[in-house]
C-alpha cells in the first residue's frame, strides 16, 4: 500500500507526526517504491515553485488610501477623546441593543437555542457578573461579590479571563459580528494606549479610562458570546433539516 | 526557509511610527508593501480585495503599534496582522456570498469558488493550460490559504489552526486535500496540452 499524502507531506517537511510508527513505515516504504518517491519529489517541486512565484506589486495609489484613513482615524480619535464616556456608553448600549434584537429575532423565528445557549444576553451595566465571577475561579462566590462592586481593574481582568476562556471556535464570527469585534478591539487598543500614558493624568482621568475599558470589554464578550449562540442556532437549525 | 517578510527595519522607525510620525509610517509601508500585498493576493480572491487587505493591514498595524512589544521581530508581527486581516476578509466575503456554508473543505463552491471562477468552466480553464498559479486560484478559498501559509510562509499547522479558529487536524487535512486537488488540476492540464499538441500534429 502506498504512503498517504498526509504522511508524504509530513516527510517532506520533517514534521513530527502523531503517528510516528506510521511515518517510520512510510520512510521504509519509500526505499522500495518509485511511485511514492516520485510523488514526494513532486510535492517538493510544487512547494519550491510556489515559493518561487513572483511577488505581487501593489498599485502606487495604495498609500494614499492608507494616508487618508490614518488622517480620518486621527480625527475620529480626537472626537473620541472629546466625546469620552458618552461615545463609549452609546456604542456599548448600541451593541447591547443590537444583541438583544438578534436574540429576539432568533427566538421569534422559533429556533431552538438549546439549554446551554438559551441564557438571556448579558446586559451592560446591570449585572454581567455572576457567571463571570464564577467562571473566573476566584474564591468569592457570585452571591457575595457582584461584578459591578469589584474595582474597575478587577472587572477588566475578569472580562479578559472570560475572553481567554472561550473556545477557539468562538473567534469564528459572522461578518457583521467580526467587524463589530474588530471595532471594539480597536477601541480597547486606543484606551490601552491612553492608559499607558496615564502616569501624568489625575486619578479621575485614569478611572474614566478604566471604566471605558470595562464597558468596551463587556461589549466584546457579548459579541463573542453572541457568535457562539448564533452558531448553536445555525447548527440546531441544520440538524433539523 | 525565509519569508519575504523578513526585512530588517530601523527600530527607530517603529518607535516614530507608533508615535504617529507619518514619514516613518510611509517608510515602513514602503519596506513591506510587496510582501503584504503578495500574501493578500494569494489568500484573497482578486486584486481589488487584496488592495483592501493591504490598506486595512497597515491602518490596523499603525493603530495598534503600541501593542508591539518587540519580543518577536517586527516583520513577524506585521505578517500576523496581514494574515489575520486577509483571513477575516475572506471569511466576511464568503459569509456574504454563501450565508455560511460549512468549513469541511468541500463546499466553497468547489474550484469555481476560487478566484478562477470568473465565468470559465473547469474544462475551458484546462484547455487554456493551467499553470501552478492558476491551479492555486482554482482551489477552494480555505485550502488555498492553508497551502500558502504552510508551504510558502512557513507557518505551522498549529499556527494556521489558531488563525482560522480550527483544529490542527483541520489544517493538515486541508493541506493534503489541496495538494491532491493541485495534482489533479495540473495533471489534467498536462494531459489536455498533450492531446491538443497531438491534434495539431
Amino acid at each position: 500500500m502506498h504512503v498517504s499524502l498526509e504522511n508524504l507531506l509530513a516527510l517532506r517537511d520533517g514534521e513530527i507526526a502523531a503517528d510516528e510508527a506510521g511515518l517510520a513505515d512510510a520512510e521504509a516504504h519509500l526505499q522500495s517504491c518509485p511511485e511514492c518517491t516520485a510523488e514526494l519529489a513532486r510535492l517538493k517541486r510544487v512547494r519550491d515553485e510556489l515559493r518561487a512565484l513572483p511577488p505581487e506589486i501593489p498599485p502606487a495609489s495604495a498609500w494614499e488610501g492608507i494616508d487618508r484613513q490614518l488622517d480620518a482615524q486621527g480625527r475620529r480619535n480626537r472626537a473620541w477623546w472629546a466625546g469620552g464616556l458618552a461615545l463609549a456608553a452609546s456604542l456599548v448600549v448600541g451593541v447591547a441593543l443590537w444583541m438583544n434584537l438578534g436574540m429576539n429575532l432568533g427566538m421569534n423565528m422559533g429556533v431552538n437555542t438549546g439549554t446551554a445557549l438559551s441564557q438571556p444576553a448579558m446586559v451592560i451595566n446591570t449585572d454581567p457578573a455572576s457567571s463571570i465571577v464564577a467562571d473566573s475561579g476566584e474564591q468569592a462566590p457570585a452571591t457575595t461579590v457582584r461584578f459591578n462592586e469589584l474595582p474597575l481593574r478587577a472587572r477588566s481582568r475578569l472580562l479578559e479571563q472570560r475572553l481567554r476562556s472561550m473556545r477557539p471556535e468562538s473567534r469564528v464570527l459572522t461578518g457583521h459580528d467580526a467587524m463589530t469585534a474588530v471595532e471594539l478591539e480597536d477601541l480597547i487598543a486606543l484606551v490601552d494606549y491612553q492608559l499607558a500614558r496615564t502616569r501624568s493624568l489625575d486619578d479621575q482621568r485614569a478611572k474614566q479610562l478604566w471604566q471605558q475599558r470595562v464597558d468596551l470589554m463587556s461589549g466584546l464578550v457579548q459579541v463573542r458570546e453572541q457568535g457562539t449562540r448564533s452558531r448553536g442556532r445555525m447548527q440546531n437549525a441544520s440538524y433539523r433539516q | 526557509m525565509s519569508s519575504r517578510f523578513e526585512i530588517s527595519l530601523d527600530p527607530s522607525d517603529v518607535i516614530r511610527a507608533r508615535d504617529g510620525d507619518r514619514q516613518a509610517q510611509a517608510r515602513i509601508y514602503g519596506a513591506f508593501k510587496v510582501p503584504v500585498y503578495s500574501v493578500a493576493c494569494r489568500i484573497c480572491r482578486n486584486h481589488y480585495e487584496a488592495e483592501e487587505v493591504l490598506q486595512d493591514t497597515f491602518v490596523r498595524a499603525f493603530r495598534r503599534l503600541h501593542q508591539f512589544r518587540g519580543e518577536a521581530p517586527f516583520w513577524a508581527w506585521l505578517r500576523q496582522v496581514a494574515v489575520t486581516t486577509a483571513l477575516m476578509r475572506l471569511r466576511r466575503e464568503k459569509l456574504r456570498a454563501t450565508q455560511g456554508l460549512d468549513e469541511s473543505g468541500n463546499p466553497e463552491g468547489g474550484p469555481d469558488g476560487g478566484r478562477m471562477g470568473l465565468g470559465a468552466s473547469s474544462s475551458e480553464r484546462w484547455q487554456l493550460g493551467m499553470d501552478l498559479e492558476q491551479a492555486m486560484g482554482a482551489l477552494p478559498d480555505t485550502a488555498r490559504a492553508v497551502v500558502w501559509l504552510y508551504d510558502v510562509e512557513g507557518f505551522t499547522h498549529k499556527e494556521i489552526a489558531e488563525f482560522m479558529g480550527k483544529t490542527v487536524s483541520f489544517s493538515k487535512s486541508q493541506l493534503s486535500r489541496a495538494h491532491a486537488r493541485l495534482r489533479d488540476l495540473l495533471e489534467t492540464s498536462e494531459a489536455e496540452s498533450c492531446t491538443s499538441a497531438l491534434k495539431i500534429c
